[in-house]
This record gives structure tokens, C-alpha cells and sequence, in this order.
């Protein structure tokens, strides 16, 4: 389908990137040595039905009726390991490699929400320290 | 990092502050950040620093005679006092109302609103029953806008996540650098909606105006009405099913769903022959995601 | 010709009775030592100064002015100076009764500034602002429409603009093709308001009302 797929690294396997590290597929890609586009469908809107019970609760906490920010949060890959891109500190969070992944990308997804949500509200998070450092009010 | 008591913290200079943090440039270079963390430590859903808010504690501010500063700051002062519905009276236009909150709430501004409203949101729900300026919910994180009436130009700027919707008409330029979450439009949206999207979700049940997605690098366009043309490098595909159920779900969720379905939408995505990306080095490549 | 009473040493305002060519008794009012119109017009009057528009709108007795209708604009200079002539309203000398305030920056200011001075227009400022005022003076000499002036604008005139123009008895919009600058727009059937800001018009009308963005490159004309 138009629009899903990446120019030069089309996603066909949901193992693709765990499998080839490097993601190196097009001409133009191996000659510059790096990977083009996202390491993840971002067009892929979410099975509802693959919800977790740990993000049903966020969303009634948070007063919402569907994931809302997380609709766009996806399990990408890192150097062959699965991540997830954390916006607040412009970066990839690996998940521990203790988790076992299915064998699906819309499960995976809601492990890459429900592992974002969990560091993202803890106090480990980078964040907490950025703020207090730079909170100006 | 040295161990810095928050006593200390608030009588040192900002940059003192940081540096006491460990956050200078030289050991913020490193690739990797590596941080011990337990996913099941503690079961949280709102940033550490949130103020704890009840949404079924409700309060009342009057924004007439009020700066925007006052009223935004009595925001601040009613959340950390456990208030987690808040109604704002007579905005009368006011710009850059409900700016930069950062955690749950439930905002309601009757009335309407200038320039910048409720910007850099991250996680309120907010309603405002009349129209609202330009650049409304700008560089929204998260949370859910929805506003009764029209909206000015630069709907939605910059939005990386959550849901904005607009019943009415907005101005042009709607979703400008969208890099994710959803905007929705009741009626109309003028020219240039879309213009270097990057990724997100735009639903338009209106007509379109000119260069619809010009120059787009990614992410959804749909548009019930007509479109007057599409941008450079922005194409049109086919409704999917999953496409249709998304669509379905959404508009039927804030009310919007047209009485003929959603079957008729013109699906509008990247023709992707202007990329780029293949160009920049790896650290600007992070920066875009 | 009688005087009314002056609000300021500098700018004063007179009511004069004539026949004949119009141009011609402004050049010979400028004739006078020090002398400079600084607007003319059967119905229409320019106030322009420096200064708080509170305290300008009180310096002239604005409140007391019975019409029926008005623009207005406070102005953050960015191109050309700060002075009594770069402040909007702008009209062109010597028509009468055209008047212009305009948001924006026009990239071709300096080749349409030269044809209109070609056409024996004299510009007064070196605010591109003017050239609004002189060209659409320029159009409406020679039977354009206010509506189709402001049309043809959108085509011949390069930048980003939105621009109000009064007349003795019409009141217009243009913006360009880019909507690149503000306007709310409220219309009910007795009121026409127009803004850069929503919080303007809620000054003046402060109960809940609809208002509405125009698009790029409409155009409105009102009659009065």
C-alpha cells in the first residue's frame, strides 16, 4: 500500500531488522552505508484488539477512549535489537532482551507503548533531570 | 554525577544547575545513555514531577482583567492543589491560553481564544466552546483538543502526538510539519494543509484548498470533500479497510462521522521522488524521528 | 475654508469648499512653507501620530467621530521608519477618500513603486505599505472597480499581504495567495469586523459571536 512503505527499505518481514542488523537494502543505501527511513511502519494505525491491560488503564487514567499519542509509538529496531524511539530524550530505548517479542508487529507495538509509558513516568528517566536543571518556572 | 541536595540545586545559576547534573556537552556526547531502570518498580502514568489531580474536582476561573500569565499561572496553582477539571470564563481572545501543561487535566474555555492556544500540550483534555486563533494546540504532544467552532491558520503546528479537532472550518496551512498525532477538521481547510507533513494522521470532512501536502515526507491525509490540488510530491492512494475502520472509529468517536460513511474519503500520502533523508548524516537523521 | 479646532501644534485639520480640479488646490496648499497634506478627503478623514493608539484615539476625539465605517492600525515598523508619514492609514495624493492599511511585506515594491511614479504618482514615504494606497487610488481613477482593483492585486502585486482599503462608501479585503497574514472576519447583518486578532474584535464585542479566516487570495468588498 502507497504511503507505508520506504523507499529503498521495504519492510517484508517483521524479523527484517532483527535478523540484518544493518537494514542496507538499496543501491543508495549501501553506498552511503546507512539505513534511510524508519526502522518501522509509521503508518500503522493499531489493532485494538491487541490492547494490553496496562494501557487500557493508562488510557482511562488519562481520560482518553483510544491510545492517542500512542497510536504513532511503534517497536523499531536498533542495531539489531528491539527499541523504541523515546521523543523526550530524542533517542532509542532497547528493550531488555529478557522479553520475548511476538511473533507480530501490532503486539510488539503495544509492548514498544507499554515499555515507553513505563520510563517515560519514572524517575529514571532523563527528563527528570533535564528539568530540574533547566525548569526556568 | 555528584550527589546534589535540591536546597543546593535552587540557589545555584542555571548553568551552575546543570553542570552540578552532569549535563554539559561533553558527557551528554556519548551515543549511548545507559540507565538502570525496572519497568515494574512503580505502576505510574503521568511524570514523575505531575501534580496528583482528581478530574472530578472542578473549579472556575475568570480570565476578565486577567493576564495571559495569571490565568496560566492559576492553572498551574488550582492542578497542584489537586483540581483536575478547570473552566475557564470570558477568554475574550485571549493568546496562549492553557500553554505548556504537562500532565492530566480536563481544561474547558468558554468562549474563544486568540494565537497559540493551549499550546505545547502534553496530556490535557481541553474544549473550547467557540473559535480559536492561529497555531492553535502547536507542538502538541499528547492529550486531545477539540474545539466547537473555527479555527485560524496553522492549525495544529508542528504536532508530534494526540488528537486535535476542529468542527468547523480552519484557515490555511493546517498541520504544517506535522510529525505525528491526529487532526481532525469538521469543515474546510485552506491552502497549503499538510505542507511538509512527516507523519501523522489528517482528516478533513470538508473541501481542501490548493497544494494539499506539498512537499510531505510522510503520513495520512484524508479529505471527505474536494480537493482544489495536491502539492509537490504529494499523490493520492487507495482507502484501505484498515484505513476505513481507523477513520470509522475516530470521527465516530468526536462526533464527526458523516451520515454517507467514510467510503467516499480521498486517501492523500507521499509520492516520497523529493526524499532526502539519504543525504543527512545519522545524527540528523535521529533528530527527524 | 475654516478651521476645526486643533489637537496638536503639528497636524491640523480643515474643512475646505472648492471647485475644480482637486489636484491642483492640493499643490497649492503644499505651496506654503512647511506645509504637507497629510490626507485629504470629502468622506473620509486620516488621523495618523506616534504614540499608544489609547492615547492617539484620545489626543483626537476618535470616540466622538460619527461614521459609517472605519480602519485602524497600530504598526511595529520593520522596513522604514518610525514617523508620522510611515504610519497607516496611507492614502495617495491627491485622490481623496481612499484610504489603506495593509500587514505584510511586498517584494516587488521598488518595480511597481517606479510604474506608478511613471503614471505621475508621487509617494510620500518609503513604506512599501503606500504603494496599496497609491495603486488602488490609481484603479479606482480609472473606473476600476474597488472589487476588481482588489482582485487584480492578488496577480500583480508579489509578497504577503492582507490589506483593507475605505472608501467614501465601500470598505474591501484582499489577501494574497499565500494567506500568509492574519484576518478574523466577523459579518452579521448590521456590523462588518475585521482584525489581525480575535482579541480586537472580542473588545468591541465581547459576547459570544462566529468568526472566520478567510482564505488566500479572496477578496470582499462591503458597500456602506
Amino acid at each position: 500500500m502507497a504511503g507505508t512503505q520506504y523507499r529503498g527499505s521495504e519492510i517484508k518481514d517483521v524479523d527484517q531488522f532483527l535478523n540484518d542488523s544493518d537494514g542496507l537494502e538499496s543501491e543508495r543505501e549501501k553506498e552511503i552505508g546507512q539505513h534511510i527511513g524508519y526502522r518501522y511502519d509509521v503508518n500503522l494505525v493499531p489493532d485494538y484488539k491487541r490492547i494490553t491491560p496496562f494501557l487500557s488503564k493508562y488510557m482511562e487514567v488519562m481520560g482518553w477512549d483510544d491510545l492517542n499519542w500512542l497510536e504513532d509509538v511503534h517497536m523499531g529496531y536498533e542495531e539489531g535489537a528491539a527499541a523504541v524511539f523515546d521523543r523526550n530524550n530524542n533517542g532509542w530505548v532497547r528493550v531488555p532482551e529478557s522479553v520475548d517479542l511476538p511473533d507480530n508487529q501490532q503486539d510488539r507495538d503495544m509492548i514498544a507503548r507499554e515499555f515507553l509509558i513505563k520510563f517515560q513516568m519514572s524517575d529514571r528517566h532523563p527528563l527528570v533531570s533535564l528539568r530540574k536543571a533547566y525548569m526556568k518556572f | 554525577m555528584a550527589s546534589v541536595s535540591d536546597a543546593e540545586l535552587k540557589n545555584m545559576t542555571q548553568d551552575e544547575r546543570a553542570r552540578a547534573l552532569g549535563m554539559t556537552t561533553e558527557q551528554l556526547t556519548g551515543k549511548q545513555l545507559y540507565v538502570e531502570f525496572d519497568p515494574d518498580a512503580e505502576e505510574r502514568f503521568t511524570y514523575p514531577w505531575a501534580p496528583e489531580v482528581d478530574f472530578n474536582k472542578r473549579t472556575e476561573l475568570d480570565c476578565d482583567g486577567k493576564t495571559t500569565t495569571e490565568v496560566n499561572s492559576s492553572i498551574r496553582d488550582l492542578m497542584a492543589k489537586g483540581y483536575g477539571t478547570i473552566v475557564l470564563h470570558n477568554p475574550r481572545g485571549m493568546h496562549s491560553l492553557g500553554v505548556g501543561i504537562l500532565s492530566k487535566l480536563n481544561l474547558i474555555i468558554e468562549g474563544s481564544t486568540g494565537y497559540f492556544t493551549v499550546g505545547l500540550l502534553d496530556g490535557p483534555n481541553v474544549r473550547i466552546t467557540g473559535r480559536v486563533g492561529w497555531s492553535c494546540g502547536e507542538n502538541m504532544m499528547s492529550g486531545t483538543i477539540m474545539i466547537e467552532k473555527n479555527a485560524g491558520s496553522t492549525f495544529g503546528a508542528a504536532i508530534r502526538g494526540g488528537d486535535l479537532v476542529c468542527r468547523g472550518s480552519v484557515g490555511s496551512r493546517t498541520g504544517i510539519d506535522q510529525k505525528g498525532g491526529t487532526i481532525i477538521v469538521g469543515g474546510d481547510t485552506g491552502a497549503l494543509s499538510g505542507f511538509m507533513m512527516q507523519r501523522g494522521r489528517m482528516v478533513v470532512c470538508g473541501n481542501a484548498g490548493k497544494n494539499l501536502g506539498d512537499s510531505m515526507y510522510d503520513g495520512t491525509i484524508f479529505v471527505g470533500g474536494d480537493i482544489k490540488s495536491l502539492g509537490v510530491d504529494a499523490v493520492e492512494a487507495e482507502l484501505s479497510d484498515l484505513d476505513k475502520a481507523w477513520l470509522t472509529r475516530k470521527l465516530t468517536q468526536y462526533g464527526l462521522m458523516p451520515d454517507k460513511g467514510v467510503d467516499h474519503f480521498t486517501k492523500v500520502v507521499a509520492g516520497k521522488q523529493l526524499w532526502n533523508y539519504d543525504n543527512l548524516e545519522p545524527s540528523e537523521k535521529k533528530l527527524i524521528l | 475654508m475654516k478651521s476645526k479646532k486643533a489637537d496638536t501644534e503639528y497636524a491640523l485639520r480643515y474643512v475646505i469648499s472648492h471647485d475644480g480640479d482637486t489636484s491642483k488646490m492640493a499643490a497649492h496648499i503644499e505651496e506654503g512653507e512647511g506645509v504637507e497634506i497629510m490626507s485629504m478627503g470629502s468622506g473620509l478623514e486620516l488621523i495618523k501620530d506616534l504614540g499608544d493608539a489609547d492615547d492617539v484615539a484620545a489626543l483626537y476625539g476618535l470616540n466622538d467621530f460619527q461614521g459609517t465605517h472605519g480602519i485602524g492600525h497600530t504598526r511595529m515598523a520593520t522596513e522604514s521608519d518610525v514617523d508620522i508619514r510611515s504610519a497607516h492609514p496611507y492614502w495617495a495624493f491627491p485622490y481623496n477618500d481612499v484610504s489603506v492599511v495593509h500587514n505584510g511585506q511586498i517584494t516587488n515594491y521598488w518595480i511597481m513603486r517606479r510604474t506608478m511614479e511613471r503614471n505621475g504618482h508621487r509617494f510620500m514615504s518609503n513604506c512599501d505599505s503606500e504603494l496599496l494606497a497609491v495603486y488602488t487610488a490609481h484603479n479606482l481613477s480609472k473606473g476600476i472597480s474597488l472589487e476588481d482593483s482588489l482582485r487584480q492585486s492578488i496577480g500583480e502585486i508579489d509578497g504577503v499581504f492582507t490589506y483593507l482599503v475605505a472608501t467614501k462608501d465601500q470598505l474591501g479585503m484582499a489577501k494574497d495567495t499565500m494567506a500568509a497574514k492574519p484576518l478574523v472576519l466577523y459579518e452579521s447583518d448590521d456590523l462588518i469586523a475585521m482584525a489581525s486578532e480575535e482579541v480586537a474584535i472580542r473588545a468591541i464585542l465581547p459576547e459570544e459571536i462566529d468568526t472566520t479566516d478567510p482564505y488566500d487570495e479572496e477578496v470582499r468588498v462591503w458597500q456602506a
